[in-house]
């Protein structure tokens, strides 16, 4: 436990009687909550994905993470207070943001803690009685959400406190906490209608998803908004003469907000502040009357999916599709690959980065940041398609840095081929003839571009094509073969392991920041060149040959790695 | 008869911890080893050596005359060995890790698919062979190590503690394999905990304690040694422990009393 987690759990614990009147063993609540908070510390969450080593000092950073995390993000905040003028239209903003954010923060961060499996397995057979329990559940919850709500209020609440008067920070807390419950409920309401829609077998995945499309959204917004913000001029909006907010929640905290703080109960002011206290009760009622008769059953389900497996029947629904003739895969790694080991490295690790959940969170959001970044160009240079067809300098950048972004999907994706959870399960690799091991990571490594680049090459191709004909075309295949070259090296250089084989914690911190300012130098060096040699055509060309070369050989080195040469 | 598993004057150390002390054993085809020994006494250690999977050890180990050291992949082709409580790459299904598996063998993909069939058939898991493993249960698990040992149509099987998790039918259903498998002449070296099983399938039992063999010969044989008419548990208990386990247990009951 972090110190964090100890002053959150003293302030938490602290009214022992209130519990001890509701039935709750303070002992029980006490050991729970520690080994709670403990088992959070090692976990890795979506917003700090910095890695925990074993060592002890980095496992105390995952709640002290999450909460610089969560302050900076509470930092984008501070935009609505300067931006705009007016406490209701800052503070509509302001609560309309901190919803979001504070739901998406929940959304990955929550799973977890709602859906503890273990909690059936474990403490339930205890001789632990129910409100125990569910209070435990709930402080759990309770800290964990302070520990996201409050670095993420506290900019604003600095802001807040400097900007406006005085007596308005009372009701601005209290609205704090309103919209945190709000958002609490409304996450139990995401949770109860993707169980409704859903089978509790995909929830896990959709959960995933939503994870994925978080990162991206956050690092977007980061890079977006203020940008966008600087040009729309927001300032000029007059709220309280629409009527659309008038059914906003957000907008209701900030009126209320602003008619406490100068103690306005007229007719309309009272009804914002009524609207505002009832929200959380309604929220309340709907999710406890419409969604949670279903909800511990199907959170059962989920459960009863990932650890009774024993109720597999002969024959059930869920299977993959595998059983036909013709796959993709097969097909491919016979065009791709030669007989034996590399096949079988390459159809594996199809296989493995399609399906494994682990491989998609670590690698799926760098497609959306990529596309970010390169969508972020788009709009800096100011260049228009254009630029592109008619090849001026702005045109040939833009043509440049697509072409070049689009490796970092690749790139991480190689750097992430040789780890898994399931890293025990590699014993196979040990156990079989395998003369050089080479091959199967060749294998693997034809894989990842195949489904990490080879959708966007031809997509660029054929894009192109179409924008341009066949005059830029040399450009993208040289384009391409440069990234296969810088590719193959990358996993030449840095894939001397059997993919899938390692722990993700054993792995090197200082090394991995190396390694990615070489990641990234290597394509920005190649552009760059690439930039310069762009109108000549039979540089090009050449360029094409070599780079082809360059990779064929690569390719023959990785396929020749020994035993003796696997880390 | 040439031994299939040859192993002279074998030494290993982890580190200062010296964990198998001059071991040499010659197995023959067709036998069926039981390899037993408490926790901690070096039988992985041995398998794992045998398996080509450890390499700095000091000694000789040949298998159908390859010398381990020189060719390691050689070896590995003709030994299937089914390790206890291993990881499966879950994701997949039945067919598609057993194809992993027989490509790495170096099979070609006919036969894979034939054997496949057959032996998910005999184990009962044709209707699961392509769903993902995440859901399978312990057992089916277990049966899809044991038929990723054999998919390759080994001359030596090791299988270390193979019945963990099954149904009494597999449990019968594999030691009538073992037999049958023994008849045909591979050689079959099996480690377990489960006296009663090594008792029941070997015809040779090895004992190690602490990096030493300590008895070795068939059961019939072991018994005259310690007496008629004992268990094999029983042998195992009287040249493993003097008795410990019955102190510790007293000491262990001696705790309860107390707090009465």
């Amino acid at each position: 436990m972090s110190i964090l987690d100890k002053i959150l759990l003293y302030i938490a614990l602290s009214p022992a009687f209130l519990y001890r009147r509701l039935g709750v063993n303070m002992s029980h609540l006490r050991a729970i909550l520690t080994a709670k908070l403990t088992m959070d510390n090692r976990r890795v969450s979506s917003i700090n994905q910095k890695r925990t080593k074993r060592d002890g000092s980095e496992k105390k950073r995952s709640s002290a993470g999450l909460f610089i995390g969560s302050f900076l993000m509470g930092l984008m905040f501070l935009y609505c207070f300067f931006t705009v003028s007016g406490m209701t239209m800052q503070l509509t903003m302001f609560f309309s943001m901190y919803i979001v954010v504070l739901s998406l923060f929940l959304i990955t961060d929550f799973t977890t803690v709602l859906i503890d499996v273990r909690d059936n397995q474990i403490i339930l057979p205890k001789p632990v009685n129910d409100s125990t329990f569910v209070t435990a559940r709930l402080i759990h919850i309770g800290i964990r959400l302070s520990l996201i709500a409050i670095p993420l209020v506290l900019p604003s609440f600095i802001a807040f406190v400097i900007i406006h008067p005085f007596a308005a920070l009372l009701p601005f807390l209290i609205m704090v906490l309103i919209s945190s419950v709000v958002s609490i409920l409304l996450i139990n309401a995401v949770y109860l209608i993707i169980l409704k829609v859903t089978t509790p077998e995909k929830f896990q995945s959709i959960i995933s998803y939503i994870q994925i499309a978080f990162a991206i959204v956050i690092y977007g917004s980061y890079q977006l908004v203020p940008r966008l913000g600087l040009k729309a001029n927001l300032g000029a909006v007059q709220l309280d003469q629409l009527t659309w907010p008038m059914f906003f929640p957000p907008y209701w905290f900030a009126k209320s907000c602003e008619n406490l703080s100068v103690l306005n109960f007229s007719g309309s002011s009272s009804l914002y502040i009524l609207l505002s206290l009832l929200s959380p009760v309604v929220a309340v009622y709907l999710v406890v009357k419409y969604f949670a008769p279903s909800f511990n059953s199907k959170l059962g389900l989920i459960n009863a999916s990932a650890v009774e497996s024993s109720s597999v029947k002969e024959g059930a629904t869920k299977g993959l599709k595998t059983g036909k003739k013709f796959s993709i895969s097969d097909s491919l790694a016979g065009i791709f690959t030669s007989d034996g080991g590399e096949r079988a490295g390459f159809i594996f690790t199809w296989k493995m980065m399609r399906r494994s959940r682990e491989f998609k969170m670590k690698v799926y959001p760098s497609i959306g940041y990529t596309v970010v970044m390169n969508v972020l160009f788009f709009f800096n240079s100011k260049a228009s398609f254009g630029d592109i067809v008619e090849m001026t300098s702005k045109g040939k950048l833009m043509t440049i840095m697509f072409i070049y972004i689009f490796s970092f999907v690749l790139i991480n994706a190689l750097n992430r081929l040789p780890y898994s959870d399931k890293y025990k399960a590699a014993w196979i690799f040990m156990i079989t003839p395998i003369d050089r091991p080479g091959v199967l990571i060749s294998g693997s490594v034809k894989a990842a571009i195949l489904v990490f680049y080879l959708p966007l090459a031809l997509l660029m191709v054929l894009s192109g094509i179409f924008i341009t004909g066949y005059q830029l075309l040399p450009n993208i295949i040289l384009g391409c073969a440069n990234i296969l070259t810088i590719s193959s090296l990358i996993a030449f250089i840095n894939l001397k392991k059997i993919p899938f084989s390692e722990s993700d914690s054993s792995d090197g911190q200082g090394e991995n920041t190396v390694m990615i300012i070489f990641n990234l130098l290597i394509p920005a060096a190649l552009g760059f060149i690439h930039y310069y040699i762009f109108d000549k055509i039979w540089v090009i060309l050449t360029s094409i040959l070599i780079a082809a070369t360059i990779s064929w050989l690569i390719f023959y080195s990785i396929k020749k790695l020994k035993w003796s040469e696997i880390k | 008869m040439e031994p299939v598993i040859s192993i002279r004057n074998l030494n290993k150390s982890y580190g200062t911890k010296h964990v198998l002390k001059d071991i040499s054993i010659d197995i023959l085809p067709g036998q069926v080893i039981g390899y037993i020994g408490p926790n901690g006494a070096g039988k992985s250690t041995t398998v794992k050596i045998i398996c080509g999977l450890l390499q700095d050890f000091k000694g000789e180990v040949t298998v159908k005359g390859i010398d381990i050291r020189k060719n390691p992949v050689g070896v590995k082709s003709i030994i299937g060995y089914v390790p206890e409580l291993a990881e499966l790459y879950d994701v997949l299904s039945p067919a598609e890790f057993l194809n992993l598996m027989g490509s790495l063998y170096n099979m070609h993909k006919t036969l894979v698919d034939e054997r496949i069939d057959t032996m998910l058939d005999a184990f009962g898991l044709m209707g699961n062979k392509d769903q993902s493993m995440e859901t399978f249960s312990k057992g089916m698990k277990q049966k899809i190590l044991i038929i990723s040992g054999l998919i390759h149509n080994p001359d030596i099987i090791i299988l270390d503690e193979p019945l963990s998790g099954l149904d009494a039918n597999s449990v019968i259903m594999i030691k009538e394999l073992i037999e049958r498998l023994a008849k045909n002449g591979k050689t079959i070296f099996y480690c377990s905990h489960m006296m009663d099983i090594v008792e029941k399938v070997s015809d040779r039992i090895i004992l190690i304690d602490d990096g030493r063999i300590i008895a070795d010969g068939s059961f019939e044989e072991l018994k005259r040694n310690q007496g008629e008419g004992a268990s094999l548990e029983k042998i195992f208990a009287n040249l493993t422990s003097n008795g410990e386990m019955h102190e510790a247990s007293g000491k262990l009951m001696q705790m309860f009393e107390k707090e009465q």
